[in-house]
């Protein structure tokens, strides 16, 4: 049940969310934020992937997210991971009623498969995706922890992320580095489509 | 035509419950198998699940069930609906055949489609495993007790539970629909009881309506001065204070996998952890660190119940030898590696699950695994 509302909501949220993103102007350029997140000098960076989720206003639906579904430690360790994280615009589109399913007890399956299906193993920067675009005729296909492939692709000067569903959710902000990976912040939630992901192959 | 399909089927079911259940059989732990494989990951990091996939990969499929069946066939474990249908089929026959009226005919009838509905229950839920084992590879841990002497309904649960019919099955992805007989619980199907044991944390109960614990178990859960300990129908073993006749953990005997929010299930008792992870998730203190289903779980030791996952691991991961897997096509190593393992004309690297993997950039094939890191 929460997992059909999850389709058709972030279906609507994640165009919604494209939308906005076009809408707000197609400067487009992704702003990155390399440093903004690092101490100390240097290329080190302090803060854990939850860490600053849990101190980025903009991020505190994404934290709470990853607190409900018992993912909190997960992003709080020293594994590194890519995390393309939705801004609280992404999720306030997904219907409240949807939302409260996710972040009940009951919903914490479907949460965590949802969440999961933002996170990629490693740390690939906005550099390494436009390298590997540029090898991949123009796309880049990340697998991520849920299984489902992401494509990036880019836009005018900005990165687009598609997910299984063929949403597309646009990278506001980039390469913010963190000690345990790095994040992307983005203007919608990604969905994994049923039976496939977003580089068409079966699952 | 229907004789035949219920041999078949009848057939069927013997050859390959064996298999699924010998598929199971380091996790049961007969003969103290190795604990670590029993438990998928802890067969040793990246290459260990490897190895670990590729020695079970073959029990999964059903064409590999024959040569278990011969071996195993006499001890009739797996087989257990077979002799059901074999009768419904002879009762059928001899309705026919003395034509002692059409009430009794039907009735026949009526046991043969039962037959058959069973044939068909069993064939979905052999597929349901396979498929479980196949994602899951040797990650499943069903670690089952030995059995001695008969106990009337706990015996008789436990044997269903060999033979799988108590099984809780994982389907790709999530539960869509679950087996007659279990009820749908996160990602799982799993027989009801189970679904209220998590609740029953914290709760009084009064000791005397519980039963003792099952002989089998009482080496682990006997009581001292601070604890009771009672079974639960449902296949757990609750642990009461004495002082408050609260209860204070629980211990699914069963395993379901595991969940957050759930209590650990005792198939899980052996540390099992990658060996890349091991530094960073070690047992002892407050907590206790489980590896299933590509993830590290986090149990806080004094209720037994799993708070959170600490580590997601890639699924499929990398593996020396294959084709660099799809999803993959962006350079990935974490930043204090990039300098030393940077791609260029010979070499590319990628991270997957702690390790670093060189892939020739032409064949595009993994060629080794060049460092672990964690």
């Amino acid at each position: 049940m929460i997992g059909r509302l999850l389709t058709a909501a972030i279906a609507a949220a994640a165009l919604a969310g494209c939308q906005g993103a076009e809408d707000a102007g197609n400067e487009a350029a992704v702003p990155s934020n390399g440093s903004a997140d690092s101490a100390g000098g240097g290329n080190r960076a302090a803060s854990t992937i939850a860490q600053t989720a849990g101190q980025t206003a903009e991020l505190s639906q994404f934290a709470q997210a990853l607190q409900a579904a018992g993912l909190a430690g997960t992003f709080g360790g020293s594994i590194p991971y890519t995390v393309f994280a939705p801004v609280n615009a992404a999720f306030e589109a997904v219907p409240a009623e949807t939302r409260s399913g996710l972040m009940a007890a009951e919903g914490r399956a479907e949460l965590t498969r949802l969440l999961t299906y933002h996170v990629v193993p490693g740390v690939i920067t906005s550099q390494d995706i436009a390298a590997a675009m540029q090898r991949g005729q123009g796309r880049a296909v990340l697998a991520t922890i849920a299984g489902p492939n992401l494509i990036v692709t880019r836009e005018g000067d900005g990165l687009v992320v598609t997910d299984g569903a063929g949403n597309r959710a646009r990278i506001v902000q980039a390469d913010r580095r963190q000690s345990n990976g790095v994040i992307h912040q983005v203007d919608a939630v990604l969905m994994p489509g049923a039976g496939g992901d977003a580089a068409g192959n079966a699952q | 035509m229907r004789k035949l399909f219920l041999l078949a089927g009848a057939a069927a079911l013997a050859a390959t419950m064996p298999a699924l259940a010998q598929g199971k059989g380091g996790g049961q732990g007969k003969g103290g198998g190795n604990p670590h494989a029993a438990h998928g990951g802890g067969g040793g990091g990246q290459q260990g699940r490897g190895n670990g996939r590729a020695e079970r990969g073959p029990q999964a499929r059903p064409q590999q069930a024959q040569p278990q069946r011969a071996q195993r066939g006499g001890e009739g474990r797996g087989g257990g609906r077979a002799p059901q249908m074999r009768e419904a089929r002879v009762e059928r026959g001899h309705g026919n055949g003395s034509a002692r009226g059409g009430g009794q005919v039907r009735q026949a009838e009526r046991q043969v489609q039962r037959a058959e509905r069973q044939v068909q229950r069993g064939a979905r839920g052999i597929e349901q495993r396979i498929v479980r084992q196949a994602e899951r590879g040797n990650g499943g841990g069903w670690a089952t007790p030995e059995v001695s002497g008969g106990r009337g309904g706990y015996e008789d649960r436990l044997r269903s539970f060999r033979e799988g019919r108590m099984l809780p099955v994982r389907v790709a992805g999530q539960a869509q629909n679950c087996p007659p007989g279990l009820a749908r619980k996160n990602a799982f199907c799993m027989p009801p009881g189970q679904l209220r044991r998590a609740q029953m944390m914290g709760q009084r109960i009064d000791v005397a309506r519980y039963a003792a614990v099952p002989q089998d178990w009482q080496y682990r859960f006997r009581d001292d001065s601070e604890h009771y300990y009672r079974y639960d129908d449902g296949g757990a073993v609750y642990r009461i204070d004495r002082d408050d006749n609260l209860i204070s953990s629980i211990f699914p005997l069963f395993s379901s996998g595991l969940s957050i929010g759930e209590p650990l299930p005792l198939g899980y008792d052996v540390y099992n952890v990658p060996y890349q992870y091991r530094d960073d998730y070690v047992d002892g203190g407050d907590y206790l660190y489980r590896y299933d289903d590509n993830a590290i779980y986090r149990v806080d030791q004094e209720s037994n119940l799993i708070d959170s996952v600490v580590a997601l691991l890639a699924g499929n991961g990398l593996n020396v030898g294959q084709q660099l897997p799809s999803g993959y096509d962006a350079y990935n190593l974490p930043y204090d590696y990039r300098d030393e393992y940077a791609d260029d004309a010979d070499s590319m690297y990628r991270y997957a699950n702690g390790g670093i993997y060189e892939v020739d950039p032409t064949t595009q094939i993994v060629q080794a695994l060049v460092e672990m890191i964690g």
